[in-house]
């Protein structure tokens, strides 16, 4: 089978949702639901990302990039995207780049993290 | 303890220096150039009398055989061809055995005056050696009597070869027992020397220089040898100089504050203490690079700080606990934004603490992959290994997202409190740490009870 990459229409009749970009991939994974983490199973970083998601009451959609095929091509797109020192754990919030770990964190403790949550509607009073 | 033993064997104490004053009159008849070591003599018996430590008295009565035995080796090389006739009163203070061993086995003579010797250390012991020669010599004699050859004349003319060998193996016995009251005095002041050191070392502490490397295990665990890299060995010594600047931050801002120094001045204190702080920060985010268990471990912190030790610092939740009364009255604006802090800060610390226990979780089943008792093959040993490693390095990323943690949560303090609270808020962290390495002080240097 062939891939055709770029923007360009794809040839091969796969599955549906394809896309083969892995940019438009990630933003149309991010934009499907309120909270998505883009994680790895065994990264431990990536593990205190969901710990966190969960202790505020959310349910975030977690995409583990290592047991996707093309892992490693959104590993790739995801450091661009955000320029930090590792892949994962990256979060998106109502479609929106939060970013790494530490902006996560650095939100949460500047208090805008929650009202951003709410207005995404993953957080309800 | 000597005091108990003097007291308990008070009726050999005076035997044995009655039999002491004896060997003190054959000494200053026999040999005269040894008189000077008749002073010592005295003196070392006067000292017995009193409750002085055991190596005092083990030593008058070595050193008084040591020169007799000398003595005797001078004597038999000038007789050698005359077995016959020793001087009686020579003969009266060689005790050829001690008390304790049966005088009817030969060889157990020289075990019985080695272990005696080595028994020597014990005082009662050494007294009824020293205070039995008439009586040993006696039973030597009558021992020797029935078995020896025709050469023996009676009970005080033991054979000068049997002589010449107790002699040299007293000898041995009394230079091995210098060798080691010498090494237990070293002992003794080494001790004492560490034991000055580490007092110093607390007081200077005290004073809040910090004088860098592992004092802190030095003065718990005592001459310690302690493996640090060099990279932490440099960060200690900033901290060190760190820390010092620091204290002078605080003496300052302690004045504005009760100077009532106007607020423009109180926020340049403030600003320049964050910028002390994240000074802090960016020296922990270098070592962690390249070694980040020093940092983990605590060893750069007093034992009462890593108490509270979390991820390589303090709690951010903590330093919230800490400042809430001192930073009173607050607007209900403000207490939203601290409980509000307090609680996010809360919440980050566990999502991390999780996060770390995941890491340990998985470090562990990394390691025991294959079963732990059969012989690894060494190919996925060492794979194993390499996967540990990669993962214990995640440490890092945990370690420098705790100390962001406390950079933020210092600086969101600072935004919701007004200048002069905000300087008290910095001014109750700067003492909470100053009291917890003055207790770290304290508790080194607790009178201990054994």
């Amino acid at each position: 089978m062939h891939y055709q990459t770029g923007s360009g229409s794809c040839k091969v009749p796969l599955k549906r949702s394809v896309a083969t970009d892995p940019m438009e991939r990630i933003e149309r994974m991010a934009a499907a639901h309120a909270v998505v983490i883009f994680s790895d199973s065994t990264c431990c970083m990536c593990h205190t990302a969901k710990r966190l998601f969960c202790s505020l009451g959310v349910s975030p959609v977690i995409y583990e990039i290592d047991q996707d095929p093309r892992g490693e091509d959104l590993s790739k797109a995801l450091l661009r995207l955000h320029g930090g020192a590792a892949p994962v754990p990256t979060v998106f919030i109502g479609g929106r780049l939060v970013g790494a770990i530490d902006s996560v964190m650095a939100s949460h403790i500047n208090g805008s993290l929650v009202p951003l949550l709410k207005e995404a509607g993953a957080l309800w009073l | 303890m000597a005091s108990n033993k003097v007291s308990s064997n008070n009726k050999e104490h005076h035997h044995s220096t009655q039999i002491a004053q004896h060997h003190h009159m054959q000494h200053g008849d026999q040999i005269n150039h040894h008189q000077n070591q008749n002073n010592n003599h005295m003196f070392s018996f006067g000292m017995m009398q009193s409750s002085t430590p055991f190596n005092i008295s083990k030593e008058s009565g070595a050193y008084d055989l040591g020169d007799l035995d000398q003595a005797l080796f001078l004597y038999l090389d000038g007789q050698d061809q005359d077995q016959r006739q020793m001087r009686p009163h020579t003969l009266n203070i060689f005790p050829s055995e001690p008390m304790h061993v049966e005088p009817s086995q030969k060889p157990s003579i020289i075990k019985g005056i080695s272990s005696g010797s080595k028994k020597s250390s014990e005082p009662s012991n050494h007294r009824n050696y020293v205070q039995e020669p008439a009586k040993v010599v006696k039973r030597e004699g009558n021992r020797k009597g029935p078995t020896s050859s025709s050469e023996q004349d009676g009970p005080k003319t033991p054979d000068p070869k049997t002589l010449r060998r107790l002699a040299q193996n007293r000898e041995a016995a009394r230079k091995s027992r210098l060798r080691k009251k010498a090494y237990v005095q070293q002992l003794e002041s080494s001790r004492m020397k560490l034991t000055q050191l580490e007092h110093d070392i607390q007081r200077a502490r005290a004073q809040g220089v910090f004088l860098g490397g592992n004092a802190n295990a030095g003065g718990e665990q005592g001459l310690s040898c302690t493996n640090i890299s060099s990279d932490a060995a440099l960060f200690d010594m900033e901290y060190a100089r760190w820390l010092e600047e620091h204290h002078h931050l605080m003496v300052e801002l302690r004045s504005a504050i009760h100077e009532h120094r106007p607020e423009t001045e109180l926020q340049i204190l403030i600003d320049n203490s964050l910028a002390h702080y994240d000074q802090m920060i960016a020296l922990k985010s270098v070592l962690v690079k390249s070694d980040v268990f020093h940092i983990f471990s605590g060893m750069w912190r007093t034992p009462a700080e890593r108490c509270f030790l979390w991820m390589g610092g303090v709690r951010p939740s903590e330093l919230i606990k800490i400042i809430m009364n001192q930073v009173e009255p607050l607007t209900e604006q403000q207490m939203v934004g601290i409980y509000g802090l307090q609680q996010s800060t809360q919440e980050a610390e566990e999502a991390l603490s999780q996060g770390l226990e995941a890491l340990n979780q998985s470090l562990t089943e990394t390691i025991v992959c294959d079963t732990l008792t059969l012989p690894p093959n060494m190919n996925t040993y060492m794979a194993q290994m390499a996967v540990a490693i990669s993962k214990l390095s995640t440490l890092e990323g945990f370690v420098r997202q705790a100390d962001s943690l406390r950079q933020q949560t210092l600086h969101r303090l600072h935004q919701l409190l007004t200048t002069r609270q905000a300087a008290r808020c910095i001014l109750a962290i700067g003492e909470y740490f100053h009291r917890l390495r003055a207790l770290s002080s304290l508790w080194l240097t607790r009178p201990r009870h054994d």
